[in-house]
């Protein structure tokens, strides 16, 4: 899970050209959107298309969604439950 | 958003638009042409932000001399009461004449098998397509549901009808999933990127001469999926008359490899479609605020 999560917070980097940010600069347990980060919904769609693209993960619902981007604890409990590659 | 902003909601209480709609169903909306007229001088000398976003628009944009600009704001605010009736008359159950203009490209887009993001803006009357026209595919449109129900319902039955689907604009900007859901499912989406409500991300474009802003996210996501995304119009030609024009804008291929530049690459394509469009029926601008200066 360790790794997945470092794996994630590299890919939000990378999905959000967030080039003066670091994976260690992403809290594990902090909001994604708002007070945290401060992704917007722009963002949240650059998000859904990369996990889409490198697990083959859809979502299939806003809640399912609001859930899953909470922190990146809670997106990589996510993926690790959902992916399907 | 404070109380003297524009709302961008349609005007008239439930009442007023429900007795409108009974009105039309018994006459034509031509017998109303009068009535409208006194309307609109009411609303020119009443409603202050939509008389400068339309000033604006004449005088600087259109480069008019003042009585000139006056003259043409008064025909532009003629031209958009006669849509708006247009309108509750479809809601009445009255029959629009829509004629294809660019008929190849239609065809190209409705058949086109794979997604498409089709962009329109607030020139003509583009709703008037959900009444009158079958759609061939479901296509999905992005509206604002600030309007009374009156108008929400009679807008979501009609186009149910034709096989146009609404997505609700939300507060949080949620529903650029459903956004995307509707074009990975390989349907059509439908959005008028012309307007930005909130405090969204926006990108800048030189719009008829001068700055605008408009809402990056439609234009993100279109780049983003990597479909088709072609230009829409439906301009007013007469009483009940519309005429369709599509135009490509893009292939889903850019030169840019990043989102953010492809973005202000299409929305070039669009700014430069929307204007040519503009040039052919100048008085179907229908942005009845500060436009430029929001």
């Amino acid at each position: 899970m360790e790794q997945l999560k470092q794996q994630l917070k590299q890919q939000i980097i990378d999905a959000l050209n967030l080039e003066e940010m670091q994976p260690a600069d992403i809290v594990d347990d902090a909001p994604l959107f708002g007070e945290g980060l401060g992704l917007d919904s722009i963002d949240s769609l650059e998000l859904i298309m990369m996990l889409d693209k490198n697990y083959g993960i859809k979502f299939s619902d806003k809640a399912a969604a609001k859930q899953a981007f909470a922190s990146v604890n809670a997106l990589a409990q996510y993926v690790f439950d959902n992916r399907t590659k | 958003m404070t109380d003297k902003q524009w709302t961008g909601r349609t005007g008239g209480t439930r009442r007023m638009q429900r007795i409108l709609i009974a009105i039309f169903r018994k006459i034509d909306p031509v017998w109303l042409y009068p009535l409208m007229a006194v309307w609109v001088v009411g609303y020119i000398l009443f409603r202050p932000i939509e008389r400068r976003g339309i000033w604006h628009y004449w005088r600087y944009r259109q480069g008019k001399q003042p009585l000139s600009a006056a003259w043409h704001l008064l025909c532009n605010y003629m031209e958009f009461g006669k849509a708006i009736l247009d309108r509750f008359a479809a809601w009445a159950g009255r029959p629009m004449q829509v004629v294809v203009r660019t008929k190849d490209l239609w065809q190209e887009m409705v058949e086109h098998p794979t997604a498409s993001v089709v962009l329109g803006a607030h020139i003509g009357n583009m709703e008037i397509a959900g009444y009158a026209i079958q759609m061939p595919k479901p296509v999905y449109t992005l509206v604002y549901m600030g309007d009374t129900d009156t108008v929400n319902t009679n807008r979501q039955t009609l186009f149910e009808r034709k096989g146009l689907h609404i997505i609700p604009i939300e507060k949080d900007g949620s529903h650029i999933l459903t956004m995307h859901q509707v074009v990975d499912e390989g349907n059509i989406l439908s959005v008028q990127p012309d307007r930005v409500l909130g405090g969204i991300r926006t990108l800048t474009a030189d719009f008829m001469g001068e700055d605008a802003r408009f809402p990056e996210g439609t234009f993100r996501l279109a780049v983003a999926e990597q479909v088709p995304v072609i230009a829409l119009y439906i301009m007013r030609e007469g009483h009940g008359q519309y005429a369709v024009y599509v135009y490509p804008l893009s292939d889903g291929q850019y030169t840019s490899d990043n989102h953010h530049e492809q973005a202000k690459e299409l929305l070039q394509s669009y700014v430069r479609q929307t204007e040519q469009m503009l040039r052919l029926y100048p008085h179907q601008w229908f942005n009845f605020y500060p436009f430029w200066q929001q």
